[in-house]
């Protein structure tokens, strides 16, 4: 049994991104699940299954009521902040192809441009969790821990400052061609990325990911009702989570080879669903709320062997015509941080012919979650 | 010590031994009694072989497995104290075996302390039990010479 081709992505829909939206968290993701319905041409009472995130606000029955969703047959919630958008969708996939629900709807709505809405700024005075090994030694923010864990890779293989450079400046230019980007016209130099002030060095300003408020959503289906809808379908080749043993997101330094992680564990499911290699992907949005992320995804995905993707993203290229086009809406840096959901968006963008840096031919791509936490991916293609 | 600073819950699962060792100024971690892996944080049974795992004293050697330089903005707490450097220590028990603190030249030093221009991954540590609050202590670790690791 495959989930290959059986599913498909048929409607996609988002609010604008900013920061300092007026309407609260909750209209957003109505207003993007709206859009994406009537992407799709499914009927809001036809939707029966819902998916989304943990870290999602609005509980699954205010957007049912609020939308008028449903009945449901089927309702989710995937964990692990930024590795949750890829099992988001691929949790709804499942149903759908094994014939528990027929429509579903997957949606994320963030308000976190304000700087007390972020996560680690809320950390009371006892921790509980895992946070409670690293945090008082001073390990206090995402940043830091990502910090921490590119510094140990510079020092096995060799300092990556000047990728890190290209990927910030290699989304911005991105950003540039797509106008529902928070940092369309504002280009960003080389000789800027380079005077941006450290947060936690080695990592500056411009390496973080935006603090954005905004929501986006996705209508799925069976690939055989898709084909009698009115859009361009986008099928999923491959889904898969992973967790490898011993993590402890995010400050996953516990293990005895850190490089080897959650991506890894995703990374070879994924391929094992599929006759289709790293080789046959045309463009790829992996998950970047820290620039780093992006060459450990490279190279947990197969892009490249280990410690090579320095080398791959200076040689080769991530840019529009380089070998990989990587984010190609902007992404987590200077698109929108949506927790990845956007990173999706661009992904059935691309497929569709529709992206605002369109790869030529695009006919599959890879999405994948958070390098830093339990997470997953999913393998889109384009209908034979 | 740093008012306000959060602070780790001692009552988790599976830590008593770690927190007692601490209480009399020393360092222990989980260890197998059939594999003899060590392991942290702390877990039911050993995460390698299933065996029992009982708490043992650590050295309190260590080598910098890696830190970053915290600026601004961070938790009130910390505030005063940026930039500052977070880092992570790898003990000499086994690779893999890491655990964060500050560093510091003498034990008791404020996590400002070290400058991070001093600061070479590989560079030789050793624990120093100190408090966090009247309650709870961690490992500082100490930069010492490689004359003083034998």
């Amino acid at each position: 049994m495959s989930l290959a081709g059986k599913v498909a992505i048929v409607g996609i829909g988002q609010t604008a991104f900013g920061k300092g939206l007026v309407p609260p968290e909750r209209a957003l993701a109505c207003e993007a699940i709206i859009a994406a319905l009537d992407d799709a041409g499914i009927p809001a009472q036809e939707i029966d299954a819902v998916s989304s995130y943990t870290m999602e606000a609005t509980p699954d029955y205010e957007i049912v009521r609020s939308v008028g969703l449903g009945p449901l047959h089927f309702f989710s919630q995937a964990p692990h902040g930024g590795g949750a958008g890829p099992a988001a969708v691929g949790h709804a996939a499942l149903a759908i192809a094994s014939g528990v629900a027929r429509n579903a709807v997957v949606w994320r709505a963030r308000k976190r441009s304000g700087a007390g809405s972020r996560v680690w700024a809320q950390t009371g005075a006892v921790i509980e969790d895992v946070w409670k090994w690293s945090r008082p030694s001073g390990i206090l923010r995402p940043v830091d821990e990502v910090a921490i864990t590119t510094r140990r890779y510079f020092h096995e293989y060799g300092d990556g400052s000047e990728a890190l450079a290209t990927v910030a400046t290699t989304l911005r230019d991105y950003a540039q061609a797509n106008p529902a980007a928070m940092m369309h016209g504002k280009p960003m130099s080389r000789e800027a990325y380079f005077q941006s002030r450290m947060v936690a060095d080695p990592l500056r300003l411009f390496d973080n990911c935006l603090e954005s408020d905004g929501a986006c959503a996705l209508v799925l289906t069976s690939a055989e009702r898709a084909r009698d809808l009115p859009g361009p379908a986008v099928l999923i080749e491959g889904f898969s989570q992973g967790l490898v043993p011993g993590t402890q997101p995010m400050p996953d330094f516990h293990r005895t080879d850190t490089f080897t992680n959650s991506s890894a564990i995703t990374a070879a499911n994924l391929w094992r669903q599929t006759d289709l290699t790293p080789a046959a992907v045309d463009v790829a949005q992996f998950y970047d709320a820290f620039s780093p992320l992006i060459l450990f995804s490279l190279e947990a995905y197969g892009f490249c062997g280990r410690g090579e993707a320095r080398d791959f993203i200076l040689s080769q290229g991530i840019g529009a015509g380089g070998a990989l086009p990587v984010n190609t809406a902007g992404g987590s840096l200077s698109e929108a941080y949506l927790h990845g959901m956007n990173l999706i968006l661009e992904g059935v963008r691309q497929l569709r012919g529709t992206a605002a840096t369109p790869v030529a031919d695009a006919r599959v791509a890879l999405v994948t979650g958070c390098d830093a936490t339990p997470n997953g991916a999913l393998l889109l293609r384009r209908p034979d | 010590m740093i008012a306000n600073i959060p602070l780790p819950a001692r009552d988790g699962p599976f830590e008593e031994g770690f927190w007692s060792a601490l209480d009399a100024g020393t360092l222990a971690h989980q260890r197998c009694r059939d594999c003899r892996r060590w392991h942290f944080p702390p877990r039911h049974r050993c995460s390698d072989c299933g065996g029992a795992l009982a708490y043992e004293p650590v050295s309190g050697r260590g080598r910098l497995w890696s830190f970053t330089v915290v600026h601004a903005p961070v938790l009130p707490a910390f505030a005063p104290f940026t930039p500052f450097v977070a880092a992570v220590v790898e003990l000499d028990e086994q690779p893999g075996l890491r655990m964060a603190g500050y560093l510091v030249h003498r034990a008791g030093d404020p996590i400002n302390a070290v400058a991070p221009q001093s600061l070479t991954i590989g560079m030789p540590l050793r624990a120093v039990i100190q408090p966090l609050s009247e309650d709870v202590r961690w490992p500082q670790w100490e930069l010492i010479s490689e004359d003083e690791t034998a």
